[in-house]
């Protein structure tokens, strides 16, 4: 009674109940990779709510202080504001590391479904026309991400974060003619500098969530406006859309999908510990840690830039170090392929049509080796990012492992593409075979049943 | 009267006098001589151990650790007694005395390296800078990866032997002289690392310290378990 006065009060207003019926009538396909982005978006949600607790408590400051804390190990060392007050968030504030270690997990969580969502994307031919555009969103909210990640870690300020950023100044650094005023514009000078923390933290709780959030909304928008796509299938065209309705069917599954998340991070971060930071110490330019590996979703970046070999190029006046090529041009590479991959499809298969209807990996064989051939050799690199823990672990030389991935580096990704191209060939003759048998069969009947 | 007092007082002087003259005379016929510890360390145990206890660092066969940090009589006699990996046993060639000697020799007089009184936190700041590169957070070794040979870990090494291979330099381990690091600070950091042996590491399992390597592995972990969970979700929360 209340809530209809209320909607009835509001409606005459702003006019809302057009717009809601429809919407909630919107249909979404049952099928469960249309969610596998819904677990990214509610990771950043979850990223957005725990961050703007820790937010309360961290300190961005580069300025030195010296620790008095619970934990003895760093009694009375000098540290930047900023790593003292994660300390404090760490061992003091209630429930601190709980929100903290939520936070980190959520932001693995969070790079891990969007990397599954783009597998899908790209393995169903979802970027292909008319859905480009978010295509296009979608990797730029992937690049940010990434960058956030990056800058969550950095302004930390503890051994390993330091060695983090110390790598990503040195890649400025290697960007030639521009090099130094962009690491300096970036980081404010030779790291640590004074302005670093604060600058990064600017970027990583505004700018870049901000992006993130808008780009987000535009990113849903579209494939509202756009509608789902459909897995082929009976009464599925190019022009229908199957599938439940917003309310209540898929609402509820999403709502269920978002407490199953928050549950699992939550459990996670009470459970199992991730970057206790405490134990690395605070950042000292002169001390390094062996065994320093950047999160995951940054490791093909570092495993490029180990497996790479050393060799600088001298250009005239002007020298472009080997980081340059295997920390900056490689994953611009890599970025600049994805973000032209449905440009280029579209270019050689002459293919104007809208596609509403997804087709399965086997259906293009060249398309789904490829991206098969692409995860693995970022695999790779990923296995390269710690190869001095693998030699660790193996007992073997670092030499001879470093040489073997630069062999996989190759092979590796070659291998997979034949394999895998050979697999959905022989599937999809299968399934011709069995279309047209089926064709046969019905033609036959049609035949028997006429001259009958 | 008074001659006879000053008679007998002086009789119980003279025998309080000889008594333990008596008594050492009696010890004297069932002990051999006192063992002489410096020779025996230059006979038995200088060709290991140096010639002063601060061990000798070679890839061969005869190596043996410093014990300039070795302070237990107890824990000394017993590895004379019955030996260590790649040291003989002494209890057949040496008598008790003399190992007992030896034992008390090289925890009084070689053994001058402190194990306690250190600072835990300068210790830590040293930790980082002296020894991190390889040993990386002091429980999980790390890799010197570019010999080929891991640092290894240090969660089961009693404070002498760190103290001994700080000073001693172990294999491919450089030794840090006094020149480098005080005793002060050597005792620092062997209070650190006896610190963060059983550090208060809250927030639950610490993946064997490896850090991001298995975190991300974790995580792929949870994504994929939440992949099926949106499959349970679209069955209908069933099966």
């Amino acid at each position: 009674m209340i809530v209809r006065g209320l909607a009835r009060w509001l409606d005459r207003r702003v006019r809302l109940a057009k717009f809601t019926r429809h919407a909630l009538n919107h249909i979404f396909p049952d099928h469960w990779s249309f969610m596998l982005g819904e677990i990214a978006l509610y990771s950043f949600v979850i990223l957005v709510l725990t961050g703007t607790f820790l937010a309360m408590f961290f300190n961005a400051s580069s300025a030195k202080e010296i620790y008095n804390g619970p934990y003895l190990g760093l009694d009375g060392v000098t540290m930047s504001a900023a790593y003292k007050s994660v300390l404090h968030i760490s061992f003091e504030v209630p429930a601190g590391l709980l929100v903290r270690q939520m936070h980190h997990w959520a932001a693995l969580i969070f790079l891990g479904a969007i990397v599954a969502h783009l597998a899908r994307i790209f393995f169903t031919g979802a970027y292909r026309r008319p859905r480009e555009i978010n295509w296009v969103i979608g990797l730029t909210l992937f690049l940010l991400a990434i960058t956030n990640g990056y800058l969550g870690y950095s302004i930390v300020g503890d051994l390993l974060s330091g060695t983090g950023l110390r790598i990503g100044y040195a890649i400025l650094l290697s960007v030639p003619v521009i090099g130094k005023w962009l690491a300096y514009i970036a980081l404010g000078g030779n790291i640590p500098a004074d302005p670093t923390i604060p600058r990064l933290y600017g970027l990583h709780i505004f700018v870049v969530p901000a992006l993130i959030a808008g780009l987000l909304a535009l990113h849903l928008a579209i494939i509202w406006r756009q509608l789902h796509t459909n897995y082929p299938g009976p009464r599925r065209t190019n022009r229908t859309i199957v599938g439940s309705r917003l309310w209540p069917s898929y609402t509820a599954r999403s709502i269920g999908l978002f407490l199953i998340l928050f549950g699992v991070i939550a459990g996670l971060a009470a459970l199992v510990q991730i970057d206790p930071i405490w134990a690395y110490g605070p950042y000292d330019p002169t001390a390094v840690l062996p065994g320093a590996q950047p999160d995951w979703y940054l490791g093909w970046i570092e495993g490029a830039m180990r497996l790479f070999p050393g060799v600088n190029l001298h250009l005239g006046p002007y020298l472009v170090p080997g980081l340059f090529f295997s920390g900056l041009l490689f994953p611009v590479l890599v970025f600049g392929g994805l973000y032209l991959y449905p440009f280029i499809e579209q270019f050689i298969t002459v293919d104007e049509q809208d596609h509403n209807v997804l087709r399965m990996p086997w259906e293009r064989p060249f398309a789904t080796a490829l991206g098969c051939s692409a995860l693995m050799m970022m695999l790779v690199l990923l296995v390269a990012a710690g190869d001095d823990v693998v030699a660790l672990a193996l007992g073997a030389s670092l030499q001879s492992i470093r040489i073997l991935l630069r062999i996989l580096f190759f092979a590796a990704p070659a291998a997979t593409f034949l394999v895998i191209h050979w697999l959905c060939a022989r599937r999809k003759r299968r399934e011709h075979e069995r279309a047209r048998a089926d064709e046969e069969r019905s033609r036959a009947q049609v035949r028997t049943a006429s001259s009958g | 009267m008074l001659t006879q007092r000053a008679l007998t007082w002086s009789i119980l002087a003279l025998f309080l006098l000889l008594l333990p003259t008596s008594a050492a005379l009696f010890a004297q016929t069932d002990t051999q001589p006192e063992p002489d510890a410096p020779a025996l360390f230059h006979t038995h145990c200088a060709m290991c151990h140096g010639e002063h206890g601060e061990g000798v660092s070679a890839l061969v066969s005869i190596a043996g650790p410093s014990l300039k940090a070795e302070h237990n009589p107890g824990m000394a006699m017993l590895a004379i007694q019955a030996g260590r990996p790649g040291m003989p046993v002494f209890a057949y060639v040496l008598s008790v005395p003399q190992m007992r000697a030896l034992a008390d020799y090289v925890t009084q007089q070689l053994a001058d390296i402190p194990l306690s009184g250190g600072n835990v936190s300068n210790g830590g700041v040293l930790f980082r800078v002296n020894c991190a590169p390889c040993h990386r957070t002091a429980v999980r070794g790390g890799g010197m990866v570019f010999i080929g040979t891991n640092a290894p870990d240090l969660t089961d090494k009693t404070p002498a032997v760190i103290a001994g291979a700080i000073r001693w330099g172990p294999g491919p381990m450089p030794p840090f002289p006094e020149s480098l690091l005080d005793n002060q600070q050597l005792a620092s950091i062997v209070d650190y690392v006896s610190y963060v042996q059983h550090p208060p590491h809250p927030g639950g399992n610490a993946l064997g310290w490896y850090g991001p390597i298995p975190e991300g592995f974790v995580a792929w972990i949870i994504v994929a378990a939440l992949i099926g969970a949106t499959i349970w979700i679209e069955k209908g929360g069933k099966g």
